[in-house]
């Protein structure tokens, strides 16, 4: 009996996302006594087995497809479902990103296990019988918990979960598995592979969003802001007094006649705080507000307040955030 | 061309309380009136299926929606958007439907009016959100899957060049047709409006509607693979709006208290 | 040249039967359009919406007249309609052609969250509905009871943005100093749906409207006052036809009244030059002209500026008929054109007696640089600072 991971790598590495499931799975299988195995393309994470056992992994299982590509998963699903399949786990888990996204439920279909997409938290039950899913519906307005089947597949939301703190181990088993492929030629193939840089992250998807409004004063400060946005890899906006002071360009307007933001965090700078733009915000999950003035409407709205000149503190706040960076 | 893109109507979720409650029996609001909208990812596919009627002379867009009768406001929607057909597969219980019933409900409607070279999806429906109808049909259909379409790029007979959404950025993909593609949002695939016209030659269009027993499938059956069985509780998450003030003597510490704050949060 | 395009007498017939019943009074003079404030503002809706080009369209079932950029541009202010020969009824019909649109589930989607917002919140800005009386956080509010004479409403963006909440405290100030008999009923109030009903979302108008009027008549309201004229046009003119029948006032008719009877004095007056800007819909649409005047003739020591286009023929800010929630490129606005007008006749206030009209003439004058020299003032505020 096992929980088994599906490791995506990011740009060749183990990145956030393998990360977060792995330690996710270590917690659910430890309390249920089971392994965890951790499935990677090879080529994509052939080399990383250490790693992967060092994030929790106690096997990690290499799949070799011929003609695979990452991030076209119709190139390898029937390699990796087959391998499940062998393996039949209690537990598959996905990062909830396009690739995983995109598996987990064809997966789930080829071995007739459950599927729930998602997922906000993963836990065992007291009595350790039921591993219980919770995962948001209708836009998060409500949360929903499903008791997993006896053969599950999930997805995971990005940064829902935790990494290890701790290496779990550096030496994990590693078994090669060699998919034959079948029947003619694959019917889909990538052309051309895109990757953003973090300075050209979109307004709209940005997980980190760092707003000036009419208190920042002038279209110099916001250089402080871009790199601020920067070390938290998000992106700059600005409230409609802000662009119509020509301080940023119309496409960077975050509010109700701007863009509509939903971060997981967004920082307020200098903003008022008006119906209008915080009606534009008002998804976002974790919402800072810097402003001097502590009767600022902001803090109303905000679930962190920083009274504060940002003049003084935002230059502070990013040494701050460079020192343990680098620590 | 023949395109079949597939369109569920759902309890609008913007247009729902903050103090919502959901039925688990029904999975719908327990209120008895709310907004009905096409699920808006559902639009995107549309809009994708329009655009590739504009390039493409001679395609043809059959919009499909299984669903109670109150679907076919979703249904005239497509087909004041001048979609050449409306198929409605009636939904013979209000009880939630699991995304395996839902998918084979789908293939056996497509199979039935005829196996199209572009099947198009939405991502995730806007209620339950759990995108898997999509990537379970093309499995049924036995067609290769391609996820997070944002765009066609290029279509021939045989072959279309998609842009997809990857962690990170995008690709182009290439695909042989028949093909399912599920469509997320960005920019160019934007529902268009409909004309006063078109609105008006809507309502006197035929929708199709199919039963279940005309499909083969047995409502019972659908019952039986209901995954949601394993649903246990639903519940609305409390959200605290009272603004915690970050104290500290100095711009410094206050910069400290608020890192570990987020830190706490796993924001950064 | 563009492809001619049919008539179609089968559409004609469906417009006139959804709503337009006034298109064909239209003679296609022309007014309209030579009066349109967009005329002046010099951008691309300057051109581009032309009132008279939609109604022609509309009258022949040609193709045109639902370009969404054009029909959605209408502000509403009905100027077009005071100079209409025939006296077409032009905004009904801009509110009937956008209805065929919205409940037919193509919503614009600048307004999508707006509509939306008013079926989840009851108010168009997102604001929880428990907080719909957070403007009153310190104020000693009184409670509408089955003696009150008046139910005072509050406009939604006076409830939730910061800076409009100042309207609305200085409302409760000055009826408190005239001695009004006045409550509020609280967070069960929703909008009174002015804006879902101008840009056609008529589904959404008639739950706003009728679970208001349940509400009102539950508590026995028969007499309302409100803040913003926007209410006060919905609920006098709109919500009689859903059954809801009150006797409705702007605040400043019932201040007025109670400044004749002596029960409202002003300690203070004012010198500076102030200029009033007529909103459209306590204006044309409300037909309250004179109270506002009469009220700033008290406290003002110097003669009340007069605007170029005042009263019957005054000039929309830009942001009734949903246009608050649109977007205008700067330079391009219609509140920047009254802004220039007050600032070029020395005005230094500007004010006016409707929340929008407040929030757009400050964004606009905060837009042209010149908020050091030109102060945008709600006349409750306005005079609730004579009250000292």
């Amino acid at each position: 009996m096992a929980v088994l991971v599906f490791a995506e790598l990011e740009n060749g590495k183990v990145g956030r996302n393998a990360l977060e499931v792995l330690g996710g799975a270590r917690s659910v299988a430890d309390k249920l006594k089971m392994e965890v195995l951790c499935c990677v393309l090879d080529g994509d994470g052939g080399q990383r087995t250490g790693e992967l056992g060092q994030a929790g992994a106690d096997r990690v299982i290499v799949v070799k497809v011929a003609t695979a590509n990452p991030s076209d998963p119709e190139s390898y699903l029937a390699a990796l479902a087959e391998t499940c399949t062998g393996i039949r786990p209690v537990l598959i888990m996905f990062a909830g990103t396009p690739v995983g996204r995109q598996l987990a439920p064809r997966v789930a279909h080829r071995l007739s296990y459950g599927i729930v997409t998602d997922c906000l938290s993963i836990r065992v039950a007291d009595d350790g019988r039921e591993i219980l899913l919770t995962r948001p519906i209708y836009g998060g307005k409500v949360h929903a918990v499903f008791a997993a089947r006896e053969g599950q597949v999930i997805t995971v939301r990005p940064r829902a979960l935790r990494p290890l703190e701790h290496p779990y181990r550096a030496d994990p088993q590693v078994d090669y598995v060699e998919a034959t492929p079948r029947g003619g030629q694959p019917r889909t193939r990538v052309v051309e592979v895109h990757k953003e840089t973090e300075s050209g992250v979109k307004l709209e998807e940005a997980k980190v969003v760092v707003a000036g409004g009419r208190g920042i004063g002038g279209p110099e400060p916001f250089a402080m802001l871009e790199e601020l946005a920067g070390l938290l890899g998000g992106a700059v906006g600005g409230s409609r007094a802000a662009v119509d002071a020509g301080w940023l360009p119309a496409t960077r307007q975050i509010g109700l006649t701007g863009k509509i933001v939903s971060p997981d965090l967004y920082v307020a700078v200098a903003i008022s705080g008006s119906s209008q733009h915080m009606a534009g915000v008002a998804n976002s999950r974790v919402i800072v507000g810097i402003n001097i003035d502590p009767e600022a409407p902001i803090f109303h709205s905000a679930h962190l307040g920083v009274v504060e000149d940002y003049r003084e503190f935002v230059p502070v706040l990013i040494e701050k955030i460079k020192s343990a960076k680098a620590c | 061309m023949k395109i079949v893109v597939c369109l569920k109507q759902i309890p609008d979720p913007d247009a729902l309380p903050s103090d919502l409650v959901i039925d688990p029996e029904t999975g719908k609001p327990a209120a008895n009136k709310y907004p009905l909208t096409i699920s808006p990812f559902d639009e995107n596919a549309l809009e994708i299926a329009l655009q590739l009627k504009d390039k493409v002379p001679g395609t043809q867009i059959v919009a499909l929606s299984y669903g109670p009768e109150s679907a076919e406001q979703t249904l005239r929607k497509a087909l004041s958007l001048l979609a050449d057909e409306a198929v409605l597969v009636k939904k013979e219980t209000s009880k939630l439907e699991d995304g395996y019933g839902v998918a084979r409900v789908l293939a056996s409607a497509i199979r039935k009016v005829g196996l199209p070279d572009l099947v198009l999806c939405g991502r995730q429906a806007g209620d339950w959100d759990a995108g898997v109808v999509g990537f379970l049909l093309a499995d049924e259909l036995g067609l290769p899957c391609v996820g997070f379409v944002s765009q066609v790029v290029s279509a021939d007979g045989n072959r279309m060049v998609f842009k997809t959404e990857i962690e990170g950025g995008w690709q182009f993909l290439e695909a042989e047709l028949p093909v399912l593609a599920t469509v997320t949002n960005d920019e160019t695939n934007v529902l268009r409006m409909a004309k006063i016209k078109d609105i008006m030659m809507a309502h006197r269009r035929k929708v199709s509607v199919l039963t279940l027993s005309e499909l083969g499938i047995d409502g019972g059956d659908l019952e039986r693979c209901r995954v949601h069985g394993g649903l246990k509780e639903l519940f609305t998450p409390v959200s605290t709006t009272v603004c915690e003030f970050i104290a500290g003597e100095s711009p410094a510490e206050k910069a400290l208290a608020l890192l570990g704050k987020l830190r706490e949060a796993r924001l950064v | 040249m563009a492809e001619p395009k049919p008539v179609s007498p089968e559409t004609r017939n469906f417009l006139l039967s959804v709503g337009t019943g006034t298109l064909d009074w239209c003679m296609q003079c022309g007014f309209c359009t030579a009066v349109c404030p967009w005329r002046l503002a010099g951008g691309r809706l300057g051109t581009y919406f032309n009132i008279r080009r939609i109604q022609r369209l509309a009258q022949l079932g040609v193709e045109g007249f639902d370009d969404e950029e054009a029909l959605f541009a209408c502000t509403t202010c009905a100027l077009c309609e005071a100079h209409c020969p025939r006296r077409v009824e032009i905004v009904a019909n801009i509110r009937a052609l956008r209805g065929i649109l919205v409940e037919a589930g193509f919503v614009p989607q600048h307004l999508d969250p707006i509509i939306s917002s008013l079926y989840a919140n009851g108010n168009p800005w997102s604001g929880p509905r428990a907080r719909r009386l957070d403007w009153a956080r310190d104020l000693r509010l009184p409670r509408f009871e089955r003696d009150t004479e008046y139910l005072l409403f509050v406009c939604c963006t006076s409830c939730y943005d910061p800076r409009s909440q100042r309207i609305a405290r200085s409302v409760v100030r000055l009826l408190d100093s005239a001695g009004v008999s006045f409550g509020v009923i609280g967070t069960e109030e929703s909008c009174c749906g002015d804006v879902a009903d101008k840009v056609g979302a008529g589904e959404a108008f008639r739950q706003l409207a009728l679970s208001n009027i349940r509400l009102f008549q539950s508590k026995g309201v028969r007499r309302i006052v409100t803040t913003s004229p926007h209410c006060f046009v919905a609920f006098r003119d709109r919500y009689p036809a859903l059954g809801g029948e009150f006797e409705v006032f702007h605040y400043t008719e019932v201040l007025l009244e109670r400044v004749r009877h002596g029960a409202l004095g002003f300690a203070r007056r004012l010198s500076e030059r102030v200029a009033y800007h007529d909103p459209c819909y306590l204006g044309r649409h409300g037909g309250v002209f004179d109270a506002p005047r009469e009220l700033l003739g008290v406290v003002l020591t110097a003669p009340l500026v007069e605007l170029a286009w005042v009263r019957e023929v005054s000039h929309c800010c830009g942001s009734g008929g949903g246009r608050l929630w649109a977007e205008t490129p700067k330079g391009q606005r219609l509140g920047e054109l009254r802004v220039s007008d007050a600032l070029a006749r020395g005005a230094r206030v500007l004010t006016t007696a409707c929340p929008y009209c407040v929030m757009t003439l400050e964004a606009d004058c905060f837009g042209l640089g010149q908020q050091e020299n030109l102060q945008i003032l709600e006349l409750g505020e306005l005079l609730a600072s004579c009250c000292i």
